[in-house]
C-alpha cells in the first residue's frame, strides 16, 4: 500500500504544475504584454526574436528593438521607463525565460521554423497572453509526438527519430 | 552530481550577454541530474540581450578567424573557431601551404594553454605579486640612465623568430641602444646553413635517404612533408606511384616508422655508411669497412639512387652533425637533384643574425665578466633549457637588473628579480613567416584573460619606453592600403608572399670529413643520442595536460619521458622497463628511468628533451627526467655524446597506453609490398547472415536506407602515426585528460587511438587509428538495458549520455575496446577557466557515463541543418571529421555511401580495402586500406 | 531417517527448537558473533558512501576491465541462494523427508544472499540514481527498457526470485510463529509473534489451505531454481566475449549455484548444529547427502570447464582457443589453477564414506568449494576481458582496497541477518518435523 502510495506520489509531484512550471509567469523588467503585440498589433515573432529562422537560439528584441517603436510611441510612459533607462545607461534588460530545456537538448529553432513549425506549436498561444507564462509541459514525449508523425508537417526526414538528432 | 550551469571564472572575457549558459554559450555540461536540479531554483537566471547589438551578429553561431602560431619562431597559418567571441578550436589554414588545413597535435592543443590556470597572471618581484605600473615604476628610471649610456652593459635574450616586425623592432633597439647586446637563445634544432635553408619537395622525389632526420613530424614544415610524402603512399584506383624512403637512425622516429628500409645505426657508424655510399655514387664500390646490414643497406640505397638521379633525395636532420648535413648537400649535387627535390633559399628565421651578440654560452661569459648588468630575457627558458643551468642560473644572479617575460613563471622567471607575463599568441597581434617563407598575419582572438603583453609590445617598450597597442606597431611597419590589409587579415596570408627565394650563395663547403669513430660497447659508457620531446619539444608544453597525455609514437608513453635502451642491452645488462639509471656527462648526472624499445641502436640510448621541469605549474610539473643535463654546448654536443652510467637499483612506474604491440595472430595490419599491387585479391566483407538474402527487387531489398550513410575510410599505406587526429578529437569532444595515475589504471578517454604493431618481425612498425568502427550490427547496442546505445537510421551507433546508467556492458561487448568511461568525474573544477574551451555544441559528459567517438555527430548535424535551411542537398565534403580535417597526410576520408560520387565511396572500392576483425561480422562503417610498403627488391 | 531422530518426540521438538528462540541459550557466543559481524556489516556500509560520493572509480575496474569483484560478487551470492531453493522446492516436490531438518535454515540463507546479491547491480551503476530505468514504467521520455538485453532479464529473474523466496519462507514460518506464540512466556513477545502468525489457529481448515499453498509455492519456485540462474549465465552467454560466448553456460552456471549453495549451507550449518545442539535433527545423514549432491555437482561444474576448453579448441578460433589457453597460463593462472583445485579436486575427498561422516572435513571442503566458485566467476569475468580481440587495448585488473571492502561487507551483512535469523526465528521447521516425528511410518 505505501509502496504504490510512493509511486503515486512520486508520479504526480512530476506532473504536477509546479514541477512542470505550467503557467509559471516570473517578474519581468516591463510588464510585457505578448497579446497586444503579437495579438492585437500583429508583429511577427520575429521581429523580436530576429535569430530565430538563423540560429539554435531564438534571441531575445535588444533596447534598440523596443525603442524602434517606442522612441515614437508612449516614449514617456512610466511602463516604458526601464526600457528608455536601459538605452540611457546602456544597461541591458534583464528578462526571465519561462521555458527551458536541460543542458543536454540541443534544440535549434532555426530548422523547425525552416520545416514550418509554428512557434505555437511548442510555446502555444502567447498570443493571448497579457503575461508572458509558460502554456505547455515541454518533456521528450511532447516532442516526439511531433517527431514520430514528421509527416504531418510534410517533412519526410527519416533521421527524426535518432538520438542525435537532439542528444549529442 | 552539481548543476554547472553558471562557470565564468574572472578569468573569461566579461561575456556580451550574461544569460543561462544553455542558452548563451550553448554549452553543456550535461547531467541527467541538472534536468531535475533546474528546477530547484524557481526564479530563472536573467537572459540579458544587447542594448544595441552589432552588425550581423547571431547569438550562438560560430566564426572563424585566420591567425597564425609559432612554432619554433616559423608561422603557421590557422583558423580558429570562436563562439560569441570565445576561442574553442583550431583547425589549419587551406591558404598556407605549411599547413594546407591541417594540423599538428601541438596546433591542436595549444587553444588549451589559452585557459590554462596556471599560466602567469601578472607581473611578480622576487616572488611576490605586484603590477605593471610598479615594474614600469621601477624600470623606466633605469630605462633611461640606460639610454644616456647609450644602453652600455644592457643586454637581452630572444628567441630566433621569423616575424618581420619583431626583428625590424629589435633593430630599432640596437640602433636605439648602440652599446646593448641583444643574444639568441633555442633549446632545438636550427634549421639554417651559412643563411639559407633547405627546402624539400616530396611529391617530386622517387627515392628518399633521411639520415637521422624525423621531417615528417620534427619540422617546422612536417605538415607540408607529410601531405606531399603521403600522396606518394596512396593507392588510387588501384593504381600506386609509391615512392622508397631509406632511413638511417638510431631509435624510431615517426619517419622511421615509415621507411620502407630502415637501418639502425649508433651514430659513430653513420661515417662509414655514408662514406661507403658516397663512394658507390661515385661508381667506387666499397664495402669493406661496413657489417652485413650496412652493406646490403647501402648496395640497396646506391642501386636507387643511381636509377633515379635527378629526382633522388638525400637529407639530414637539423641534429646531425655539420659534416653529415654537407654529406647530404654534396650528394644532392651529385644526384643533381638540387632545385627539383631540395631546394635552399634565405633562411627565414634570425638565427644567423648579424647583430646578435652570440648564444647563451656568450651571454653566460658577459654576465661572468660583468659586461652585462642588466638583461632582459623575452620569450625563452634559458635556466631550464640550458645544458648546465646552474652555470647559468649563477651567472645570471650576477646581474644587478634581470627581467623575465614569458608566458609562465618558470625556472627562468623564478631566477630574475622580474618576471612579466607574456601574452598567449591567440591574445596577441603579430606577424610570422612560414617555413616556406608565406608572411603570415597573426590576429588575437580575445582579450588577455591575463594581463599579459605581446613579446612585440614588450619590444616597443623597451626601445622607446612607451607603450603602444600590438596592433599600431604591426600596422605601422606595413604600408599597403586600408583594403589590402583587411584582406590579409581577412584570409591570414599576406597575398604575393611565400616561395622560397633561391638564396644559391652558399658558404664554402667543409671538405668531405665526417669525424670518425666506432661503436664501443663496452658496458658503464654509451652512446646519447638527444632528440626534442614529439610533443613537449623543449618542456615548453609541460603544462599541457593534452599533450602530456598523448601516447607517445612507438613507446606508448604518457606523462614522462625515458630513456630509451635496445632490447640486446636491456638483456645484456638485465634492465627492464621503469629501471631507473644514473647517467653521468661531464660533471653532471640525471637520474632517468628506461623504457626498452625494439629498433634502438644497441650501445646506443635515447634521451629527450622537455621532460623534468623543475618550475612548472599543475600537470607540468616533475613528469619524466632532465634531459638538458647531459646536453654539451658546442652545436654537435647538443645532440650527441656519451655518457657514463650506473644502476640506482631503483625502478619507477611508467604509464604506457598500449602494453601489448605484437599482433598475436590477430591480422590487425594488413601489409602488401609495392611490388605486388597487381596480383592482390580484394577481400571480400563476409556477409554472414542467418536471414535469406532478399532476392533483388523485393521490398526487403528496397527498404535500403535513402537518406545518407555516413562511413569512414582509414588509408594506413600514408598514416604516419602523428596522433594529431587524437588531439583534435580531445579539443572538439570535450575528451577529458585524466592524469597519469588514472591512465596507469587504463581510464584514459581518448576517444580515437592510435594502436601500433609491430610488422615483419619487429622490423617494421605500422600505426592504426582506431575510432568507433560504428558497426552496423553492433555488439554493444544489444546489451544497454537502457537503450543508451542505439543505431540511427543513417548508420551511427549513437551513444546517449543523458540515458546512460553505467551498466558498461557495451564496453564488455566491443570487440574493438574504443568505448570510454568516466569512471569518476573528470570534468575540471567548477570554477576552471578550462571549461571556456569546451565545445558548446557538444555534451561534457558527467561522471559515471560511457562515451565515445561520434562521428563529430554535431558536425553532422550542423551541416545538416544548413543545408535544409538553404533547401539544397549536403555537399559531399563539405562536412569532416575533426579527425579527418587535422590529418596531415590525408589518411581518414569520411562522407556519405548513399552518394555514389563520394570520396569515401570511391576510396572504399580500392583492392586494398579491409574492416578490422571483419570475422566477428560486425559490419564496421569505419574500414581501412592496407598498409603499403615498398621494399626494394 | 537416521534411528537418532526415532527417538524424539513431539515435546523435545517443541521444546528444543523453539527454546533456541525464546531462551536464548549461550547469549555470549551469539553477541560476540553478532557484534562481528555487525563490524563487517559497517565496512559495506562505509565503502558505499565511499563509492556513492566518488563514483565507481574507487575500484580497480578499467577499459578493458569493465566488470570485475561486483558482478563476481553478485553471480556468487545468487548461486550461493540456489540451494536453499532447490532443497525447500525440489526436495519437497520429490518427498525428500530428510529436508525438512534443513529447508528452514537453507530458505534463509537464499533469501539473505539474494539481498547481498540484490546490491550489486545497483552499486556497480555508474549512475545508480537512474537503476529505475531498468524497469518498464510509463515515463515523461516515451521510452522502454532495452529488453533484448540479459541485464534486463535479470531485474525480472532476481526481483522474482526474491519475492517468491521471501513469500515460501514466511509461509512456512507460520505454524513456528503460531508455536512461539503459543509457548512465549513474555507478553510482548506473544504479541509479536502473535502479530506475524497472522492470527494461525491451527484448525484443520488452516492446516488444509496451509498446506495448499506450501504445495503451489514449491511447485512456483521450482522452475525458478534453474530459470535464474541460466539468466545470470546469459549475461555473459549473450556477449560475444571469447570466454563468455558459450551455450554451456546457462546449465553449467545452475550446477555450479547448487554446488555452491550446498557448500554454503555445510559451513552454516556445521557450527550451528554444534552451538545449540542440534545433533539430533541436523545428523549426519543430512551432511552425507548434501555432501553426494556437492560431490555430484560438483562434476557438473568440471564437465562445465572440460567443455569450454574443448569446444574451444573444437571451434579452431584463435580468440577462442586464446582465451582458454590465457587461463590456464596467462597472468592470471594462479587463480584459475585455485579454482581447478577448489572445485575439481578437493570434493573428490568425498567419495570415502569415511570422509562424508567426518563433520570438520565437511567443514574444511564446504569452505573450499565457495572459495573455488568465488573464484570460477573472478576466472570467468576478469580473465575473459582483460585479453579479449585487439592485443592494443588489452589490460590488467588490480583489485583496491574497496573492491575488497564492499565484497567482504556483503559477507557481513549476510552474516549479520543469519544471527538475527537464529536469534529471532526457529531455525528447523517444528511443524514438518513434528509430523515426522508423530508419524514415523513416513520416514521409509
Amino acid at each position: 500500500m505505501s509502496v504504490a502510495g510512493a509511486i503515486w506520489g512520486t508520479y504526480a509531484f512530476y506532473h504536477s504544475p509546479w514541477w512542470t512550471r505550467i503557467g509559471f509567469a516570473p517578474d519581468q523588467p516591463v510588464l510585457f504584454s505578448h497579446r497586444h503585440h503579437a495579438g492585437e498589433l500583429r508583429i511577427d515573432c520575429r521581429y523580436c526574436h530576429s535569430s530565430v529562422d538563423r540560429a539554435a537560439f531564438a534571441g531575445l528584441p535588444a533596447t534598440q528593438t523596443c525603442l524602434s517603436c517606442h522612441s515614437q510611441i508612449f516614449t514617456d510612459t512610466a511602463m516604458l521607463r526601464p526600457v528608455v533607462a536601459s538605452l540611457r545607461e546602456n544597461r541591458p534588460m534583464a528578462w526571465r525565460s519561462v521555458t527551458r530545456l536541460p543542458n543536454f537538448v540541443f534544440f535549434d529553432h532555426s530548422i523547425h521554423i525552416a520545416r514550418g513549425v509554428a512557434c505555437a506549436s511548442c510555446h502555444g498561444d502567447v498570443a493571448h497572453l497579457a503575461l508572458e507564462e509558460k502554456l505547455q509541459k515541454l518533456d521528450m514525449r511532447m516532442c516526439l509526438t511531433c517527431h514520430r508523425h514528421a509527416s504531418a508537417y510534410g517533412v519526410t526526414a527519416d533521421h527524426l527519430l535518432n538520438c542525435s538528432t537532439c542528444h549529442r | 552530481m552539481t548543476d554547472r550551469r553558471d562557470e565564468f571564472s574572472p578569468d573569461a572575457s566579461s561575456p556580451p550577454l550574461e544569460m543561462e549558459r544553455r542558452e548563451f554559450l550553448r554549452l553543456a555540461g550535461a547531467t541527467a541530474a541538472l534536468a531535475g536540479l533546474a528546477g530547484c531554483s524557481r526564479q530563472p537566471k536573467a537572459l540579458r540581450p544587447y542594448v544595441v547589438p552589432p552588425d550581423g551578429w547571431i547569438p550562438g553561431a560560430k566564426t572563424f578567424y585566420a591567425t597564425a602560431m609559432p612554432w619554433e619562431g616559423f608561422g603557421r597559418g590557422i583558423l580558429v573557431e570562436t563562439h560569441e567571441g570565445r576561442p574553442t578550436k583550431i583547425e589549419g589554414n587551406p591558404r598556407h601551404r605549411d599547413s594546407g588545413g591541417s594540423t599538428d597535435a601541438i596546433t591542436q592543443a595549444s587553444i588549451r594553454d589559452l585557459y590554462d590556470p596556471d599560466r602567469s597572471a601578472a607581473p611578480v618581484r622576487q616572488g611576490t605579486v605586484a603590477s605593471w605600473a610598479d615594474f614600469s615604476q621601477d624600470w623606466l628610471p633605469r630605462w633611461e640612465r640606460l639610454r644616456a649610456a647609450q644602453g652600455d652593459g644592457w643586454g637581452i635574450v630572444i628567441e630566433p623568430t621569423t616575424s618581420p616586425t619583431l626583428r625590424r623592432l629589435i633593430g630599432e633597439w640596437s640602433k636605439a641602444f648602440p652599446k646593448a647586446r641583444w643574444y639568441q637563445h633555442t633549446a632545438l634544432a636550427r634549421y639554417d646553413r651559412a643563411g639559407t635553408q633547405e627546402d624539400y619537395r616530396f611529391a617530386a622525389a622517387d627515392v628518399v635517404l633521411a639520415i637521422g632526420s624525423d621531417f615528417l613530424l620534427n619540422h617546422p614544415a612536417a605538415l607540408r612533408y607529410t601531405r606531399e610524402f603521403a600522396q606518394r603512399r596512396k593507392i588510387d584506383q588501384g593504381r600506386l606511384n609509391a615512392n622508397r624512403l631509406y632511413v638511417i637512425e638510431s631509435a624510431w622516429t615517426v619517419t622511421g616508422g615509415m621507411a620502407d628500409e630502415r637501418l639502425v645505426l649508433a651514430p659513430s657508424r653513420f661515417e662509414p655508411v655514408l662514406r661507403a655510399i658516397s663512394d658507390g655514387l661515385n661508381g667506387r664500390d666499397d664495402f669493406a669497412s661496413l657489417g652485413e646490414t650496412e652493406r646490403d643497406f647501402a648496395a640497396k640505397v646506391i642501386a636507387d639512387l643511381r636509377r633515379v638521379r635527378g629526382t633522388g633525395l638525400c637529407l639530414a636532420g637539423p641534429e646531425q652533425s655539420a659534416s653529415v648535413r654537407t654529406w647530404t648537400e654534396l650528394a644532392n649535387r651529385l644526384l643533381a637533384s638540387e632545385g627539383r627535390t631540395v631546394i635552399s633559399g634565405a633562411a627565414m628565421r634570425g638565427d644567423g643574425d648579424a647583430g646578435c651578440a652570440g648564444g647563451l654560452a656568450e651571454l653566460t661569459a658577459a654576465l661572468n665578466a660583468v659586461q652585462v648588468r642588466q638583461v632582459c630575457i623575452l620569450g625563452a627558458n634559458p635556466v631550464y633549457t640550458s645544458p648546465n643551468g646552474s652555470e647559468f642560473r649563477e651567472a645570471l644572479a650576477k646581474a644587478e637588473y634581470s627581467v623575465h617575460f614569458g608566458q609562465y613563471l618558470d625556472e627562468t622567471g623564478e631566477g630574475c628579480q622580474w618576471h612579466l607575463p607574456e601574452s598567449h599568441y591567440l591574445e596577441a597581434w603579430g606577424d610570422l613567416r612560414g617555413y616556406d617563407g608565406t608572411l603570415l598575419m597573426q590576429q588575437p582572438l580575445i582579450e588577455p584573460l591575463r594581463q599579459g603583453k605581446s613579446a612585440i609590445e614588450m619590444m616597443h617598450w623597451l626601445t622607446t619606453g612607451l607603450a603602444a597597442e600590438g596592433y599600431d606597431i604591426v600596422r605601422g611597419g606595413y604600408s599597403v592600403d586600408e583594403e589590402t590589409w583587411r584582406e590579409w587579415l581577412n584570409a591570414g596570408v599576406a597575398s604575393g608572399s611565400g616561395g622560397l627565394s633561391r638564396g644559391g650563395a652558399r658558404g664554402p663547403h667543409a671538405l668531405f670529413d665526417i669525424e670518425s669513430g666506432t661503436a664501443k660497447h663496452e658496458s658503464g659508457s654509451i652512446e646519447l643520442v638527444i632528440r626534442a620531446e614529439p610533443y613537449l619539444r623543449d618542456g615548453r608544453y609541460a603544462n599541457n595536460a593534452w599533450l602530456q597525455e598523448l601516447p607517445r609514437p612507438f613507446t606508448s608513453l604518457v606523462w614522462d619521458n625515458a630513456l630509451w635502451v635496445s632490447p640486446e642491452m636491456a638483456q645484456r645488462e638485465k634492465l627492464a622497463t621503469g629501471d631507473v639509471l644514473r647517467l653521468t656527462v661531464k660533471n653532471r648526472s640525471v637520474e632517468a628511468p628506461v623504457v626498452v624499445v625494439n629498433g634502438t641502436a644497441d650501445g646506443c640510448a635515447i634521451a629527450e628533451l622537455g621532460g623534468g621541469r623543475r618550475r612548472a605549474d599543475g600537470s607540468g610539473k616533475g613528469g619524466g627526467f632532465d634531459a638538458f643535463a647531459l646536453r654539451g654546448e658546442s652545436e654537435t654536443e647538443r645532440w650527441l655524446g656519451r655518457a657514463a652510467w650506473e644502476r640506482t637499483g631503483r625502478s619507477m612506474p611508467l604509464v604506457q597506453i598500449q602494453t601489448e604491440m605484437e599482433t598475436e595472430d590477430r591480422h590487425p595490419i594488413w601489409q602488401f609490398a609495392a611490388a605486388d599491387t597487381e596480383h592482390l585479391q580484394p577481400r571480400e566483407d563476409p556477409a554472414i547472415s542467418l536471414f535469406p538474402t532478399p532476392p533483388p527487387g523485393s521490398p526487403a531489398a528496397a527498404s535500403a536506407p535513402v537518406h545518407h550513410r555516413w562511413a569512414m575510410l582509414i588509408d594506413l599505406s600514408s598514416c604516419t602515426g602523428c596522433s594529431a587526429c587524437v588531439a583534435a578529437c580531445q579539443a572538439e569532444n570535450n575528451t577529458p585528460s585524466v592524469g597519469k595515475d588514472q591512465c596507469g589504471r587504463g581510464r584514459h578517454m581518448h576517444w580515437i587511438r592510435v594502436d601500433r604493431y609491430w610488422t615483419d618481425g619487429g622490423t617494421r612498425s605500422a600505426p592504426q587509428p582506431v575510432p568507433c568502427m560504428q558497426c552496423e550490427k553492433a555488439p554493444c547496442e544489444l546489451v544497454c538495458p537502457v537503450g543508451a546505445t542505439v543505431h540511427s537510421s543513417e548508420g551511427l551507433n549513437e551513444m546517449v549520455y543523458n540515458r546512460c546508467v553505467g551498466t558498461r556492458y557495451c564496453s564488455n561487448n566491443c570487440p574493438y575496446k574504443v568505448r570510454r568511461f568516466n569512471f569518476f568525474d573528470f570534468r575540471a573544477p567548477r570554477e576552471s577557466p578550462l571549461h571556456l574551451q569546451e565545445n558548446p555544441a557538444v555534451t561534457v559528459r558527467a561522471r559515471g557515463v560511457m562515451e565515445k567517438c561520434s562521428y563529430c555527430v554535431q558536425r553532422i548535424d550542423e551541416a545538416r541543418i544548413a543545408s535544409e535551411r538553404e533547401h539544397r542537398p549536403l555537399r559531399d565534403g563539405e562536412l569532416r571529421t575533426a579527425c579527418q580535417q587535422a590529418c596531415p597526410a590525408e589518411a581518414i576520408v569520411f562522407g556519405d555511401l548513399s552518394d555514389p560520387n563520394s570520396a569515401v565511396l570511391r576510396r572504399k572500392r580500392e583492392r586494398t580495402h579491409y574492416a578490422l576483425l571483419a570475422e566477428l561480422n560486425t559490419h564496421p562503417r569505419t574500414t581501412y586500406l592496407a598498409r603499403m610498403v615498398n621494399p626494394s627488391v | 531417517m537416521s534411528d537418532r531422530t526415532h527417538r524424539l518426540t513431539i515435546a523435545d521438538v517443541n521444546e528444543r527448537i523453539s527454546g533456541v528462540v525464546l531462551d536464548f541459550p549461550k547469549p555470549k557466543v551469539w553477541f560476540i558473533g553478532f557484534a562481528a559481524s555487525f563490524a563487517v556489516l559497517m565496512l559495506l556500509l562505509v565503502a558505499i558512501i565511499w563509492l556513492f560520493t566518488k563514483g565507481v572509480g574507487i575500484w580497480g575496474i578499467n577499459i578493458p576491465i569493465a566488470w570485475a569483484f561486483a558482478i563476481t560478487n553478485f553471480v556468487w551470492w545468487i548461486g550461493i541462494g540456489h540451494a536453499g531453493t532447490f532443497i525447500s522446492a525440489i526436495l519437497f516436490l520429490l518427498f525428500q523427508k530428510w529436508r525438512t531438518t534443513i529447508n528452514r535454515f537453507t530458505e534463509a540463507m537464499t533469501l539473505f544472499a539474494v539481498a547481498c546479491a540484490g546490491l550489486f547491480p545497483l552499486l556497480h551503476l555508474g549512475r545508480p540514481i537512474y537503476f529505475y530505468w531498468l524497469l518498464p514504467y510509463p515515463d515523461t521520455m516515451g521510452l522502454w527498457p532495452q529488453f533484448r538485453s540479459p541485464l534486463v532479464w535479470d531485474v525480472f529473474a532476481v526481483s522474482t526470485y526474491g519475492t517468491v523466496s521471501l513469500l515460501f519462507w514466511y509461509v512456512g514460518l507460520l505454524p513456528d510463529f503460531a508455536t512461539l506464540r503459543d509457548r512465549a512466556q513474555r507478553i510482548w513477545v506473544r504479541r509479536v509473534y502473535g502479530i506475524l502468525s497472522w492470527g494461525w489457529s491451527g484448525a484443520g481448515r488452516t492446516w488444509k489451505h496451509y498446506e495448499k499453498a506450501y504445495v503451489i509455492l514449491a511447485g512456483l519456485a521450482t522452475p525458478l531454481v534453474v530459470s535464474v540462474h541460466s539468466i545470470v549465465g546469459m549475461d555473459f552467454a549473450v556477449a560475444m566475449l571469447p570466454g563468455w560466448h558459450s551455450t554451456i553456460f546457462p546449465p553449467y552456471f545452475v550446477g555450479g549455484a547448487i554446488f555452491c549453495g550446498f557448500a554454503m549451507v555445510l559451513t552454516l550449518v556445521i557450527p550451528m548444529r554444534k552451538l545449540y545442539h542440534l545433533e539430533d535433527f541436523i545428523t549426519l545423514r543430512h551432511l552425507e547427502l548434501m555432501a553426494i549432491v556437492l560431490m555430484v555437482t560438483g562434476w557438473i561444474v568440471t564437465y562445465g570447464y572440460f567443455s569450454e576448453f574443448f569446444t574451444a579448441w573444437w571451434s579452431g578460433d584463435v580468440f577462442e582457443r586464446y582465451a582458454q589457453v590465457n587461463r590456464a597460463l596467462g597472468p592470471y593462472k594462479g587463480s584459475f589453477w585455485a579454482m581447478v583445485f577448489c572445485n575439481c579436486l578437493a570434493p573428490q575427498v568425498l567419495w570415502s564414506r569415511r570422509m562424508r561422516r567426518c563433520v570438520p572435513v565437511l567443514f574444511a571442503i564446504g569452505l573450499i568449494v565457495n572459495v573455488g566458485m568465488w573464484l570460477e566467476r573472478y576466472v570467468i569475468i576478469v580473465e575473459s576481458l582483460h585479453r579479449d580481440f585487439l592485443p592494443s587495448s588489452w589490460g590488467m585488473f588490480h583489485a583496491t582496497f574497496w573492491d575488497w571492502a564492499t565484497f567482504v561487507g556483503t559477507i557481513g551483512l549476510f552474516l549479520t541477518l543469519i544471527f538475527l535469523f537464529v536469534r529471532f526465528i526457529p531455525a528447523i521447521a517444528m511443524a514438518e518435523l513434528r509430523r515426522q516425528v508423530a508419524q514415523p511410518g513416513e520416514a521409509s
